[in-house]
């Protein structure tokens, strides 16, 4: 009887293993489609440097507050294995190459409209960001974007880089 | 009648979704708010509280003296 129950037990954590381990090859295979729909990659042709995944939309306030942020952060650590990968989950291709005439880039940004990557991710809100580390790991997540977000976004990336 | 308005209830709340963060785009439409017009809202206001002499019940609260 107690076998049966550790097998049980024993399968369920296989299971439970195996389609995590799933999920996260799911997401690493997931197709990013860019502004100009010819320039597309996947999580996985990424992986090897540290990535800030950030998924924003053109109607977000908080959005808008981030990228300067992400430009600066981009300048800061242009010359470490560092990438910024925004993710815009705007559902209209126009409103996001609108918003993007406003707000200056210095980093990839990629198309979500069906919100494919954005379930996958299961967004806790608006903006969100994941620190993705070389090996496809999600590090840090950041939900939301104000003054202590930047702080703690800085201070996670001084410590990877200035060890 | 007591089974029908459960049914009802039921069948209600079963059309209730959850929007999720990134689906918010048509909620954040300026439409969408009460009052869309920021400058109309406080003009109203305005003229409400001279006409009616009390003011505020938006969030703060205000006298009725009705002298703005």
């Amino acid at each position: 009887m107690i076998v049966k129950k550790m097998l049980c037990f024993f399968l369920g954590f296989v299971f439970c293993l195996l389609s995590a381990v799933s999920h996260a090859e799911q997401i690493k295979n997931m197709i990013l489609t860019g502004l100009n729909d010819t320039k597309s990659t996947t999580f996985k042709a990424l992986e090897g440097d540290y990535i800030y995944v950030d998924f924003w939309a053109s109607w977000c306030g908080p959005c808008k507050k981030s990228f300067p942020f992400m430009v600066e952060l981009q300048n800061t650590f242009k010359n470490k294995n560092f990438k910024i990968v925004a993710i815009s989950v705007d559902e209209e291709k126009s409103d996001a190459v609108e918003f993007l005439d406003d707000n200056m880039t210095n980093f990839e940004v990629y198309l979500d409209v069906d919100g494919v990557i954005a379930t996958q991710f299961e967004l806790p809100g608006m903006p969100t960001s994941y620190l993705i580390d070389p090996k496809g790991n999600i590090i840090s997540t950041h939900v939301g974007f104000h003054k202590k977000s930047e702080e703690a976004i800085l201070a996670e990336l001084n410590a990877i880089f200035n060890k | 009648m007591k089974k029908l308005l459960i049914c009802i209830i039921v069948l209600n709340l079963s059309a209730c979704a959850s929007v999720k963060p990134w689906q918010k785009g048509n909620l954040a439409k300026k439409e969408m708010s009460w009052d869309p017009d920021s400058l109309q809202r406080s003009m109203n206001s305005q003229v409400q509280a001279s006409k009616e002499a009390s003011r505020g019940g938006y969030g703060s609260a205000g006298g009725g003296c009705g002298c703005n």
